[in-house]
Formats: C-alpha cells, structure tokens, sequence
C-alpha cells in the first residue's frame, strides 16, 4: 500500500473532484485583469497590418509600397513572401505587411500598397458538385450487403441535406507579439493553442536556438482548433521584430480572421436509408460532397454513431477560393451527425414512428448501447419528450413547436503532459504545467487535481501556466488537454506529497505508508489525532523545496464518450423565424474533474451549435469570388436572447466515475445542429435541408413541401 | 475605429436656442442625439463631417414624453429607454414601445434617440413605420421658428429627409389611434438584429399599413389599406400587397422573401388569429 495512492479517490470519498467549483481564474477575467494577447503592449511597439488580395483567385504581378512607406509614423512596409505561383488563392490572402507607431498608421498604410493583380477563374460554389474541374470524386467504400438491404427494405428514404462553410469567430481575433530581446533572443506572445512549442517555430523562422525563445499566452480567447498554426501574421512579426529591434503586434482584424484564421468545412450529401416496419434501419447510401477550400475537406465517415448498419459512403472533394479550413471544435463531427440524424429522423417520419423509439430500437448498431439507451431517458425526461412530442402531421397554426434528437460520440484521450508540484517549507504550493488555458477552466483543473492529493482547500494551490519555460504539455485540441493535465498534475502532487509524508512520518511515529494527507493535515491513518497541520509538516522541509514531478498516466485516464441531445424549437410558417424554446444536452465524460466548469464547456458548446444551426454562414461572392459577410453584423451570431433554455445534465454515477478522466471540450458541439434540424423538420411538417435554418431557407422548404 | 478621431471637432449645445443659433451659422454642423448612427459611420470610416453638435445636454427640454391637447409628443432627444418605461407610450401608442424594445440591445436602447432613428432616416428604421401608420407629424425647429411636416412628407428618398440643415427635430406629434395598431418586425435575432421586414399599421375603420426595409423609404400601401376597407377577402389583400411593393435583394434579405413575409404579416395581422 502506498501513502498517498495514485488513482483516482471515489466520488464518496473525494473533496473536491467532481464537485461544483467555481472557476479560479473568473475574477481576473471579470474585472478586465486577465492579459490576452491582445492586451499585451510593449514599450515602443510597433503595429502590423496586412494588405488583403481582394479576387477570389489573382495572380500578383507587382507590389508597390512606396506610397505605404510614405505615411506618416509607417517604419515598415514590404511585400510578403507569396507561393511559386505568386497566386493569392482566396479573398483575403496576404499580400503585403506594414508596420507602423500606431494602429491607424498601419492600417493607412496597408491600405496604400498598390497591387497589380492578373484575375483568374475562381470558385466559390459548393452547395452543388456541379462545378466542373473543381470538384474530385472520392472512392466508394462498402461495408455490409448494402444492395441487398435496400431490395428487402420495408422503406426506402431519400434525402439531401447540408451546413456550408462556418468560421471560429474567437472573441480574440489571431495574432502575436513579438520583440528581439538581443544577443539573438527572443520574447513572444502569441494566441495559441500549443505554447509548449510555438516558440520552436519562431526559432526555426528566426535561426535562433529554441531555448533562445520564450513563448508566454496566460489567457487565450478561444481557438477551438483555429490556433494551432504558425500563421504568416506571427512570421511577419518575428521579421519585423528582428528588422526593427522593436516590438511588433499584429493582430487580425474581424474580417481577415472571418476570411482566412479559420472555417470549418462544409459538407453535402444525398443520403438513402433503408429500414424495416418496426424501424430497423438496415443500410445507408451516402453520396457526400464538401469544401475544405482550396485543400481537402477530410471525408465524411458515416453513418456516424450508427456504425454497424450496413452502408455504402462516397465523398467528393469541392475545391473553392476561400481561406483553409481548419480544425474546427470535433472536426467532421457535427455535419456527420447532422447528414446522418437527419436521415434517420426523414426514415422515421415515413415510418409514422417516434424518432426516439426509431434510436432506442437500432442502439445495438452503435459502440455503446447501454450508455445511450440511459442518456436517451435521461434526457427524454428533462425535455418532456412522452408529453410534447407529436407527429410532423399534427401541426397546425402559425406557430408551430417541434422536438428532435441527436446523438454522439468522441475519443478524448488525454496527451502527453508534464506537470511538476512545489510544496515550499512556508506551506505554499505551486503547480506547473505548459499548457494553456483556451478558456475553458484549466487552470481550475490543474488546482483541484492538485488540492485533491495534498488534502488541502484548492485556494491554496498556485497554478503557472502558459509558458513555455513550464514543464512540456500537449497542444489543446481533440479534447486531449483535461486528461493530459489531470492526470500529469495528479502524479505529480502524488510524487510531492509522498515526499514530504516521508519527512512527516518519523515525528508522527509511523510509517510513510501508514500515514495520509487530507482536510489540511498530515496523519496517521489508523489514528487521525496522530497528525501534524499542513503548515507544522511543511516546516520540516528546510530551504531546498519539494519537487514533484508527474506526467501523464494510462491508469488516470480513459477514452470514448457519449452524449445525446434533445431540442425544442419553435418556427412561425409566416416569417420563416425559428427560435430555440429549450435545449437539452447529457453527456458522460468519465471522471468529472469540476461539475461546474464542465457544465460550462457543455453550455458553451450548445450555443456554439445553436448559433451553427441559426445564424452561421460565410456568404462567398460567386462572381467576384468575394467574402459577402466578414463583419459580425452579417456573420451573425448567437446573442442571449437566441439560446432559449439550456439544460445541461452530467452523468456522473459511480461506474463513469471510474473510468479515469476523459476529454470534453468537443463532443458536446456535435449534436446541436443535428437536434434543432430535427426540430424544425418536426415543426414545420417538412424537411428544411440545408442549414442554417434562417426565415429564408425555413419559409422556402415550406414553399417547396406546399407545392408538393 | 477607422475614422481618425483627433480632427473632429465636437461643440455641445448649451441650450435649444444656443443650438439653432449655431446651426443657422454654420450649417454643415452635423448634430448628434445618442450617436448610434453616427458612431457606426465613424466605425466603417465613411464619416464625413468634422463639426458635430451635441444635443444630449438638452435632453431635460427635449427628451419629454407628454399629452398635449390630446397629441401625444415624444421629445426628439427621448431614448428607447424613456419609451419603455413611459405609461402614457404604453396606453396611447404601445406599438411604440414594441419598436422600441426590439430595437437594438439594452445599451443601444439607453442610448439611441427617436430623433436620431427618424433623422437618419434609414428605410430599415423600426420607429417610422409606427409614426407612418399613425399619421404622426414631426416638429422642426429653426432659428427662424418652428413648422411641422406630415410623417407622409417626412422622408423625401432614400436616406433625405424634409429637415433643413438649420433645423433641429424637436418632437414627433402623434394623434390618438383610432383603432387597433400593431407592429411586427422580422430580424434574424433577438437582438442587435436590423430589420429583413417591419410592418406597422391600425386595425379599424379606417386601415393603415406601413412598412420598412422593402422600398428606399418607409412606405405606406394604400391600395392595400382600400382593398382592406371595402371588406375584401385576404387573397385579394395578399394581391394587392404584391402589387404593391417592389423590395430588392440585399445582404439583409432577398425580394422574395420581403413580398412573401409583407403579405403574410398583413394578412395575419389582419385576418389572423393570433
Ligand atoms: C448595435 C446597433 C444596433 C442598432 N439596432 C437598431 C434597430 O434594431 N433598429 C433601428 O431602427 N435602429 C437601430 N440602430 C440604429 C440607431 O441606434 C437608431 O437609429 C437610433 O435611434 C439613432 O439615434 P441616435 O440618437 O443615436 O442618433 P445619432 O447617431 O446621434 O444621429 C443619427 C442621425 O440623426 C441626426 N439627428 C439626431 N438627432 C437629431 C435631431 N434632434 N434633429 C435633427 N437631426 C438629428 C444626426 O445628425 C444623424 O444624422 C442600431 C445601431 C447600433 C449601433
């Protein structure tokens, strides 16, 4: 038996893990204290601004920036380095840099180069496959006597659907700061989702050593999967943090960073199901398109969750003038759900059946039958699914409410972390790890983790965070970081503590073994009152303190989560207006480590969806090749007024307890979408197709099912 | 902010007669209520003017929402605010208050003035249908005196207005309702959304409808309000409503949806039953 074991103690006997706490660091955000990127200002620093390619595709056949160089406080203004082609592939690609003594300078500035462009044949269309070279055909792939399901099909289903291109739209927009420190070092500030090693890119860029460059992002202001990259913002600064010897920080603006920091690929798809009577589905046919712009949008493994069920799936990859996509809060997640839910819930309607006794009955197709079949009534009953659902048939009146389902899955196995704990002889604690807080709660976790194995009140654990001098973690993506860090900062307070009850036990007369540490003391197992406070035991530490190193452990954590969610909406058929009534989110995660901040990540994540399902879409310019709505008036998104109820309920029973901890930050942004589709359809009588579910695509559905 | 600031020269009215004074000197001086409109100009960096005026000092004279001779006179410089929280707006015009708490978020409703909406005459506008349906009048004043303008004659084109660069909106007049009113708008959101479509008009004997965002001014449709009085049925209303008006595509909305949502609003309003 050790002291202090490593696994994690049950939910009856721990303190603080899974319990509600309130986030550590909301006082400082709340009060405007916490420093952002953005926020960060350096003595004499200069300004970057960028000038944007303006055609969908043009060739660069001169810059000019003489005319830049002559306003006035403009220090820097210079060509950027453009691909063999010396093509600008999409609206909004980066031509030239300026840099300047303030903001309005630069931007002056950047708005004085003069480029001489060659336009060339763009495309921005990809709602249809029907584009010509634009498009390449993906392989057919098979799993299962698809033919032979349809031909003995009760029902045969038929639909298309589709979401197009959405954008990550962080509150804080990308970008850096970068000074030259001398004697080739090099000090950084960039809104990242990797800060262990950014800075190796900066010293790559720079032909600096890596140790040369510290990378420190205390507050991040969301990337959810945007902010992986070493973008050409941050190189343009370090180019001209070097040039100048000053200080530069580049910040993108709203519509550079709605037209090239990030989007999430759109996705299309013609889907067949076959199904029996009492609503087996017995295969699928998907004929898949999407955009990804100019690259590959990554194909479309579906049926999703459904896995079993015989299916046949071929993807087509759209090639389009818009800025990257890049990976997006569960890349490729929430449109499988959306093309997959919304086909089962079509076959459901056609059968007459209640989609949610249609999902009970084909549970057996998926990974985790019983989860779901719990989740399925769990959230039923929060939703009022028995007493309000009725069939599309039965709505009538202007206004109409509808309910609809999805359902979902994710890995969220934790990534390589490093965490080191410091108990110093005056009784403080300190816990690092070079993570990063992407605003989702890390810090809390790391404190809690840590409060947990000393025994002590999770105040009284300091958290660093955010530096790459910090022992190495992960990069924050595929909802790695909370098992990473749970796990490296809990083996690492086990390492400390154990340390320390070692230099304990003597006075206490005991062995290490026989001793613990909990409620603020250090003791006798067998004879609580045998014990030293936590204060009295630190002080036998001296002046070296105690390090405990920990990293991440197997044994702490786990993979595959589950969640179902349920939507009510209600849609006037006059004006098209859909609105959310109430939305219900379970979901598993394992090992909660905070009740209340993975509440929050839940919460956060429907409104994600909901504003995904209403609001988001990147309007591109078929004939220019232009970004219509790159300004957050036309690029809408959710206000409060929009989410309706939320409901949000954990599973956290004993058995999901001990699993270890898993990731949470993605799965529950899969189903929104899915779900309020569902709704709508179940409102509105008919299938709206393709989201957002805005008055326009709502009241021409209805149009199109009347005509019908 | 993408207008440089620094150049831009703000002087603020002391008084009523210290600001028409200064208008009839220098009439490019641009006056500014709660600066809503203006600031987003500034924002976009299309903001032209470097005089402003500000009118906010005078919101005690101006910013007053009463009864008179059975008119009710809403202050130019009176905010959303003041409307909501006004009983005599909820008794004698309530679809005033509707427009208002649907305009904008809290902070714009504390801040944007029923001067500065009409003023700016912006077709997409959520208070002039509601002045338009009513038969209101608008209060201007000079230096010179005050004269007072038809809501119908208010707004000349898009985005101009009867005002003189001289005078100042000091109220809107609106006579008692006779009839039921009612106002709809249709914006994307709950909030901070600018109208795809909003309609405003008086159920009773003698029928108004108004509408924004379809036409380059707010509109009312008189052949739809005759073929509304003679008793006709809604088919015929719907019908006279599409001949009626000729909306555009725009980055707010498309034609179509404009003339399809401006029937069916008329029609509910009208024949609905809700
Ligand atoms: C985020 C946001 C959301 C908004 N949402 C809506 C909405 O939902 N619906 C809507 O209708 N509007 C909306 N607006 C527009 C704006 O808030 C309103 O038009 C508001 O009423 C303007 O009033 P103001 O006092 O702020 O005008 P200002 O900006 O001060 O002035 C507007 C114009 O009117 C002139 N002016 C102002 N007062 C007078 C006066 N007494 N006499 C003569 N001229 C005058 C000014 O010279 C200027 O040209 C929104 C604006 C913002 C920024």
């Amino acid at each position: 038996m050790r002291d202090v074991e490593k696994s994690w103690p049950s939910l009856a006997d721990a303190r603080h893990l899974g319990k509600r706490i309130d986030r550590i660091d909301g006082p400082v955000k709340v009060t405007g204290r916490a420093k952002y990127t953005f926020d960060v200002n350096r003595p004499n620093m200069l300004w970057a601004k960028f000038t944007l390619c303006p055609h969908g595709k043009a060739k660069v056949l001169s810059v000019d920036v003489s005319e830049a160089t002559r306003v006035p406080g403009v220090v820097v203004a210079k060509e950027l380095p453009l691909p063999g082609d010396a093509t600008c592939h999409w609206h909004g690609f980066e031509v030239a840099v300026v840099a300047a003594e303030t903001e309005e300078a630069a931007r002056e500035g950047a708005r004085r180069v003069k480029v001489e462009y060659e336009v060339l044949p763009h495309n921005v269309v990809d709602d249809t496959t029907d584009v010509g070279d634009w498009v390449d055909e993906g392989r057919s792939r098979e799993q299962g006597e698809v033919d032979e399901a349809f031909a003995s099909a009760d029902v045969t289903v038929e639909g298309e659907y589709g979401c197009p291109i959405i954008t990550h739209c962080c509150l804080e927009s990308h970008g850096s700061v970068v000074e030259a420190k001398g004697d080739a070092k090099l000090e950084v500030w960039p809104s990242t989702q990797r800060i262990s090693s950014i800075g190796n890119d900066f010293a790559n860029e720079l032909g600096l050593d890596p140790k040369d460059v510290h990378a420190d992002c205390q507050h991040l202001g969301g990337g959810f999967g945007s902010k992986f990259g070493f973008d050409v913002w941050d190189k343009a600064c370090a180019a001209i943090a070097e040039e100048t010897g000053r200080p530069v920080k580049a910040m993108l603006e709203r519509d550079h960073e709605i037209m090239v920091a990030g989007s999430r690929p759109s996705a299309y798809a013609k889907v067949k199901v076959a199904a029996r009577k009492d609503g087996t589905l017995t295969g699928f046919d998907f004929e898949s398109w999407g955009s990804g712009g100019p690259s590959r949008s990554g194909a479309l493994r579906m049926p999703y969750v459904f896995t079993e069920v015989p299916h046949r799936r071929v993807h087509s990859n759209v090639r389009t003038n818009t800025g990257p996509n890049r990976a997006w809060r569960a890349p490729g997640h929430p449109q499988m759900a959306w093309l997959t839910m919304a086909a089962v819930e079509d076959a459901a309607a056609a059968l007459g059946l209640d989609p949610l006794e249609l999902f009970r009955r084909n549970l057996a197709a998926t990974d985790r039958p019983d989860v779901y079949a719990e989740e399925l009534d769990v959230a039923a009953g929060l939703i009022g699914w028995k007493e309000k659902w009725e069939p599309r048939s039965a709505k009538k009146g202007v206004v109409r409410r509808g309910l609809g389902l999805s359902i979902h899955t994710w890995g969220g196995r934790g990534h390589d972390s490093n965490a080191r704990t410091t108990i110093h002889s005056d009784g403080r604690v300190d816990v690092e790890c070079g993570t990063q807080d992407l605003g989702v709660g890390t810090r809390t976790v790391l404190a809690i983790c840590v409060a947990e194995t000393l025994g002590l009140p999770v105040e009284a654990v300091r958290v660093h965070i955010g530096d790459n001098r910090l022992p190495p973690s992960g990069a924050s993506g595929g909802s790695t970081t909370v098992g990473g860090i749970s796990s490296s900062s809990r083996t690492s307070a086990v390492d400390a503590v154990n340390q320390l009850i070692a230099r304990v036990a003597p006075d206490l007369e005991a062995s290490a073994e026989e001793c613990a540490a909990a409620g603020g003391r250090i003791f006798v197992r067998s004879d609580p009152a045998r014990g030293v406070a936590w204060a009295e035991a630190c002080a036998l530490i001296g002046q070296d303190p105690i390090v405990g190193n920990g990293r991440t452990d197997p044994e702490l954590m786990n993979s595959g989560v589950g969640g179902v969610q349920m939507s009510e909406v209600e849609v006037d058929v006059e004006t098209g207006v859909a609105t959310m009534v109430k939305h219900v989110a379970v979901q598993d995660c394992g090992t909660i480590v905070d009740l209340e901040t993975a509440e929050s990540q839940v919460y956060g994540a429907c409104i994600m969806g909901i504003t995904s399902a209403l609001f988001e879409e990147r309007v591109m310019d078929p004939v220019t090749g232009r970004c219509l709505n790159p300004d957050m008036e036309f690029y809408r998104l959710a206000g409060i007024g929009d989410v309706g109820e939320l409901v949000v309920h954990m599973m956290q029973t004993d058995a999901h307890h001990g699993r270890g901890v898993i990731g949470l930050g993605e799965p529950p942004v899969i189903s929104p979408l899915a779900a309020i589709g569902n709704a709508v359809a179940n409102a509105c009588g008919v299938r709206v197709p393709r989201a957002p579910f805005t008055p326009r695509n709502v009241l021409s559905a209805l149009a199109k099912g009347a005509a019908r | 902010m993408r207008t440089a600031t620094a150049p831009l020269h703000l002087h603020r009215a002391r008084s009523l007669d210290d600001a028409l004074a200064r208008l009839a000197d220098a009439p490019d001086l641009r006056p500014i209520a709660g600066c809503t409109d203006v600031f987003v100009e500034a924002n976009f960096g299309t903001l032209a003017d470097r005089r402003f005026l500000d009118l906010w000092p005078l919101r005690d004279a101006l910013g007053r929402i009463e009864l008179r001779d059975d008119r009710l006179v809403i202050g130019a410089l009176a905010t959303y605010t003041d409307v909501l929280l006004s009983p005599l707006v909820r008794e004698r015009l309530p679809i005033l208050a509707e427009a208002a708490a649907a305009i904008g978020g809290v902070q714009i409703q504390n801040r944007g003035t029923i001067g500065g909406n009409v003023a700016n005459a912006s077709p997409a506008g959520d208070t002039p249908p509601v002045f338009l349906a009513v038969d209101a009048e608008v209060v201007l004043r000079s230096a010179g005196g005050e004269r007072r303008v038809a809501y119908g004659a208010f707004h000349t084109g898009y985005r101009a207005t009867a005002r003189r660069p001289d005078e100042l909106i000091v109220a809107i007049e609106a006579p008692p309702v006779d009839g039921r009113p009612f106002f709809r708008k249709v914006g994307t959101r709950a909030a901070q959304a600018i109208s795809k479509v909003v309609v405003a008009g008086v159920r009773g004997a003698r029928p108004a409808v108004a509408v924004g965002s379809i036409a380059p001014t707010v509109v009312r449709l008189p052949e739809t309000e005759r073929t509304l009085s003679r008793g006709a049925g809604r088919d015929e209303v719907r019908e006279a409503v599409g001949r009626e008006i000729a909306p555009i595509d725009d980055v707010r909305s498309t034609a179509r949806y404009r003339r399809t949502v401006t029937a069916n609003l008329v029609d509910d309003a009208f024949f609905g039953d809700r």
